[in-house]
């Protein structure tokens, strides 16, 4: 695998419309992303920002009408949501999914040596992976009864967050996309995640937060803000555009777009 | 109801008409007149014994031979009680002192209106050679497997354990055997607890892979006794349990558990029936089944609360997976309350995998298969737990290795 410089494409979407249960919800969105680079993703209820994350994942309900997903050189829409996984693309959900009695982690193990073999590294064993979990559950303030749980079996909505970026930690992926991550999180979760995603903010690492709300972005300043709405991106800008938005809602964009 | 000739009953009276005593051959006439339990009976709808129409029903004889051994594999503690194609075998067995094992010539069957699962006793009475009886004394403790090898034929282990006030009986039960062998066992199984008694019982199936194995358990439970029952019927081509639970007295209590595992061609039936014939009895039952390729499984679990069982409080949960479009399992969860002041729980349900669970481990990195064989572990969770960790380590050696990708997903085994 060749060494990701910053600044190298990471995601190039070009022209994406796809559809979830015969209703069209991307309409042409465009996207560019670099290595070294954190974007964010506003937008109202139902633009479709989490339908991109989904997507970017390669869960099966989507329908692709047209347009490219390049990751790396690579035709992401070809590859099988595994595959998208060992290449490096990390989706923390939105709402993390319990599966009691998959072992938390057994499962992080599992993922961690399914991406070290795809990059023709050596598989870590279980005591070299229990030394690399300790350090990364201290960085997001887990304690230790979490290794005896199952996959976020029991968990608070905060604590499946954290779980999702302890993962991301361990699994070091080249694009994370992080959806609605800040989503119930009261202020002191969302700085130990905030901790956890701004530990990983690296020159060969692309990151897209997936947000609502403009809070998160006070802790985890982005490089570029866009605006998601009826399905494209409307606007893109840096910070500012999002103090912009907070001011302001959303509708002069989603009115602009229509009129544009 | 006109009965369905069985062309093997009538073929083995023929071969035992002088060798059977007349009483025996007396229970066996009435099992013809009879037939074999069939679909059309309620309590066999979802189990088709007509595999058997073609089987040799004839008991193996009796005796070891020097080069019968167990299977090496099998989780056994330091004393049993072995029953060899039916027959107790004490050369194989070995035996605490303070219990008191007492055989018998079988008896007949004495019941007025015999039930479709009877019938199975019937047969079991007409062709098992002797009846054993254990009896643990008051206030001991005894843990022992109780083994069902089949190396041959059919046979017809029939057993009562009488726990006496205050005891406690630890029972290991495994019907275990070779593959190539085309065997049948149709064990009784008899529990009587005394007041305060407690029987564990678990039980293994994990015969040879043309075995039929049909059980016919029966608990009675008297006055603050306790009968628990942990199964896993993971082998075998054809598996029937029927596990009756009758609480009879105020402060009597079971949990049943278990699960199995139908791929293949497999087929794995359970039913059960607990029966509330006293006040402020408990009882639990949690099942689990999976059913892939052509497998086959059910799940048909009764309580009845008597009238005057005040006090009563019963759950019962059975969740079935189905891993292949022509796989099946079919459940019937049903209550009968005839008393007022009971909590009484139930429900049943069988689906595919939870596509959402699937894809979180699939945007994880692991293969479908494995992603898949992994859900269907954790789904058998609940039920793997309740095993001694001994136990619980055959049965998830076994267990993993009928799954898709077993190899795969042992470190995902907590």
């Amino acid at each position: 695998m060749t060494q990701i410089q910053r600044g190298d494409l990471v995601l190039d979407i070009k022209n994406l419309v796809a559809n979830v249960a015969g209703r069209n919800i991307l309409k042409g969105l465009d996207l560019t992303v670099r290595a070294g680079e954190v974007h964010a993703i506003m937008g109202p209820n139902g633009a479709g920002k989490s339908t991109l994350a989904q997507i970017l994942a390669g869960r099966p309900d989507y329908e692709i009408k047209s347009g490219t997903v390049t990751y790396l050189d690579e035709d992401l829409l070809a590859l099988a949501p595994e595959e998208r996984a060992r290449r490096g693309v990390f989706l923390g959900f939105q709402y993390p999914v319990e599966i009691p009695g998959v072992n938390n982690v057994y499962l992080l193990k599992a993922a961690l040596n399914a991406r070290r073999r795809q990059a023709g590294l050596q598989e870590v064993d279980a005591f070299e992976f229990m030394a690399i979990i300790r350090e990364k559950m201290k960085l997001m303030k887990m304690d230790e009864s979490f290794l005896k749980r199952g996959v976020n079996e029991g968990f608070s909505g905060g604590e499946k967050k954290r779980n999702e970026i302890l993962q991301m930690t361990v699994l070091e992926p080249t694009l994370a996309i992080l959806d609605e991550t800040d989503s119930g999180l009261d202020i002191d979760a969302l700085k130990v995640v905030s901790t956890g995603v701004n530990s990983l903010r690296q020159d060969d690492r692309a990151i897209i937060l997936v947000t609502h709300y403009q809070r998160l972005l006070d802790y985890i300043v982005p490089d570029y803000v866009h605006v998601l709405a009826g399905g494209r991106i409307v606007r893109s800008g840096d910070r500012t555009l999002a103090l912009e938005l907070e001011e302001r809602g959303y509708d002069w964009l989603v009115e602009g777009s229509s009129a544009a | 109801m006109s009965a369905r000739l069985s062309p093997a009953l009538t073929r083995v009276r023929a071969l035992l008409a002088d060798a059977l005593s007349p009483t025996r051959l007396d229970t066996l006439d009435r099992l013809i007149a009879l037939g074999l339990p069939t679909p059309r009976d309620d309590a066999f709808r979802y189990t088709n014994l007509r595999l058997l129409d073609r089987r040799d029903l004839a008991p193996a004889a009796a005796g070891s031979n020097t080069t019968t051994t167990l299977p090496a594999d099998l989780p056994i503690g330091a004393d049993r009680l072995v029953f060899l194609n039916g027959h107790f075998d004490v050369a194989l067995s070995r035996l605490p002192a303070t219990l008191r094992v007492e055989t018998a010539p079988r008896t007949t069957c004495d019941a007025g209106s015999i039930s479709a699962v009877d019938r199975i006793r019937l047969l079991n009475t007409a062709l098992s050679g002797t009846h054993t009886t254990v009896v643990v004394p008051r206030n001991t403790q005894v843990s022992l497997d109780l083994i069902a090898l089949s190396t041959a034929g059919c046979g017809y282990p029939s057993l009562t354990f009488q726990v006496e006030s205050g005891a406690q009986l630890h029972v290991i039960e495994q019907h275990t055997g070779a593959d190539e062998v085309e065997s049948l066992t149709a064990a009784v199984i008899d529990f009587e607890l005394q007041d305060g008694a407690i029987a564990d019982h678990t039980l293994l199936q994990v015969a040879g892979n043309r075995a039929v194995v049909i059980g016919d358990v029966r608990a009675h439970v008297g006055r603050d006794a306790t009968y628990r029952h942990r199964s896993a019927a993971l082998g075998a081509q054809l598996s029937r349990f029927d596990v009756t639970v009758h609480l009879n007295a105020a402060g009597a209590s079971t949990a049943l558990s278990g699960l199995f595992l139908a791929d293949s061609t497999r087929e794995h039936h359970l039913r059960t029936l607990i029966h509330h014939a006293a006040p402020d009895c408990p009882s639990d039952q949690l099942y689990r089944g999976v059913a892939s390729g052509r497998g086959r499984g059910s799940y048909d679990g009764k309580v009845i609360v008597d009238a005057g069982a005040n006090g009563t409080n019963s759950a019962q949960s059975s969740k079935n997976l189905l891993l292949s479009p022509d796989a099946s399992i079919e459940t019937r969860p049903q209550l009968e309350i005839n008393a007022h002041a009971v909590k009484c729980s139930h429900g049943a349900t069988t689906g595919s995998l939870d596509e959402n669970m699937l894809f979180y481990l699939l945007s994880r990195g692991l293969d479908r298969d494995t992603a898949r064989a992994v859900l269907t572990y954790a789904f058998l969770g609940d039920v793997l737990k309740g095993f001694t960790p001994a136990i619980r380590a055959f049965v998830e050696a076994r267990a993993l290795g009928r799954l898709p990708a077993a190899d795969r997903i042992r470190e995902f085994v907590a």
